[in-house]
């Protein structure tokens, strides 16, 4: 874990700022002048709440767009960890407490991570964590199970690295499963439940997967390609 | 698991009356005559939950104070199993929740971990749970990972002890990996994603471990 600067820090407390300002602004804007009685309080503070996330969404990227965090090793005090850890501290911050809570829909959830920047196919839904969903790509159908995390960050005492992580059609992650960086999975592949996929694994069309470290344990058979 | 008395359920609700009358009246006093206007009513709640936690913080600290649980093995019917159940019953009301949530940021979950009693370094922060955080002493700069667990404590059938975990400066224990009780971890080691680092293994500095049981598979 290395150390985010007061710089940094800093850098984030504007955006956040003018997060809470934009979001709490435009839920009294819209709201304040209604006549809501005794449920005016409530119903401020919740438009408050999801105005303010849906604006650090957008801040979030914008920052993305200008300062974007690119894949590969994280050089320490290089312009790349500034950004990563103004990045992080969204997530930290704003974001990781949403995705690791388990409290919004599945729905919702989907919206959240495309907002976040990560592609998601028609159809495709997480029970589990996308850390960086900058960094995943997924294709349709997909169902990502219930604690799986998909972590396409390398943190190794100092080292620290972010590799994209590609899903293709109709493939399941079991619960518990782990992907780690830069792993790519074909259609129809399978990672069994509590597999842990190691970084830069190929797993080719309708494969297999489980174990600690995964390994490939059915191979599709010639009649069901 | 072993069956809470209703004397030791009856000692902790005592407790628990005590923070939450003295964590509402404090709220009370410190805002209840502030012109807040329509938000007087969720204002209060909010702030009185957080005061209450603050207090149950306090008196739970109070507690292990007089009749600190030790490390060791815990005889059924002893005096230490009677100071047990009323910490783990602070832990099953209270403070679990908040732990497993995910819900609370880092750096709060960092303070809240500190308060219940955790060694924990600058820097250091963990993503995961730490369940016996009186039991857990962690260095510098270090992270652990997503839905990792530290479990300073062995339930085994009618057996329960606690032993202390010791980790060093700069570790990373990866996500979803499980330090058991008694665990040293040297400075700059590293625990993979998914490795289960079973009772009383001494990991030394630097090295790699990883699988379930975890062994070391690099120095």
């Amino acid at each position: 874990m290395r150390k985010i600067s007061s710089l940094q820090i800093s850098v984030f407390m504007i955006m956040y700022a003018i997060i809470l300002i934009l979001g709490i602004g435009t839920a009294w804007l819209l709201l304040g002048q209604l006549d809501l009685g005794d449920f005016r309080a409530i119903i401020l503070i919740v438009a408050s709440v999801v105005f303010c996330f849906s604006f650090a969404i957008l801040i979030y990227r914008i920052f993305q767009f200008y300062f974007p965090l690119q894949q590969g090793e994280i050089e320490i005090d290089s312009r790349q960890e500034f950004i990563y850890h103004v990045y992080i501290l969204f997530f930290v911050l704003i974001f990781y407490p949403v995705m690791r809570s388990g409290v919004p829909l599945f729905p919702v959830m989907r919206l959240v991570y495309l907002g976040l920047g990560a592609k998601l196919g028609d159809n495709t839904y997480c029970g589990g964590i996308i850390h960086d969903p900058l960094m995943f790509e997924a294709g349709e159908n997909c169902l990502i199970g219930q604690s799986a995390l998909i972590i396409p960050h390398v943190i190794e005492n100092g080292r620290l690295a972010h590799y994209k992580i590609k899903i293709g059609n109709n493939v399941t992650i079991g619960a518990n499963a782990v992907v780690m960086a830069g792993v790519t999975i074909e259609d129809n592949a399978l990672v069994a439940i509590g597999a842990v996929i190691q970084k830069n694994t190929h797993i080719a069309e309708g494969e297999v997967w489980g174990g600690l470290p995964a390994k490939c344990i059915k191979r599709p058979s010639t009649d069901d390609i | 698991m072993r069956k809470i008395t209703l004397l030791q359920s009856g000692l902790f609700l005592v407790l628990l009356s005590l923070i939450i009358s003295l964590g509402i009246s404090i709220n009370y006093l410190l805002l209840g005559s502030l012109p807040l206007g329509d938000f007087r009513g969720v204002t209060l709640v909010i702030t009185g939950l957080i005061i209450c936690f603050m207090v149950a913080l306090v008196i739970f600290r109070l507690f292990v104070n007089i009749m600190p649980l030790d490390e060791g093995e815990i005889k059924p019917q002893s005096k230490k199993e009677f100071i047990y159940h009323i910490y783990l019953l602070f832990y099953l009301l209270i403070f679990y929740p908040i732990m497993r949530a995910g819900v609370v940021p880092l750096p709060l979950m960092r303070v809240v971990y500190l308060a219940l009693g955790a060694k924990l370094g600058e820097n250091t922060y963990s993503s995961g749970i730490v369940l016996d955080p009186a039991f857990v002493e962690v260095g510098k700069n270090t992270l652990i990972g997503q839905y990792a667990l530290i479990v300073p404590h062995a339930i085994e059938n009618e057996k329960l002890s606690h032993h202390k975990v010791k980790i060093g400066d700069h570790v990373t224990i990866g996500a979803h990996a499980v330090v058991m009780a008694g665990v040293t971890i040297g400075d700059n080691a590293l625990v993979a994603t998914g490795a289960i680092v079973t009772k009383g293994t001494v990991i030394a500095a630097g090295e790699v471990w990883a699988g379930v049981p975890a062994k070391c598979i690099r120095t």
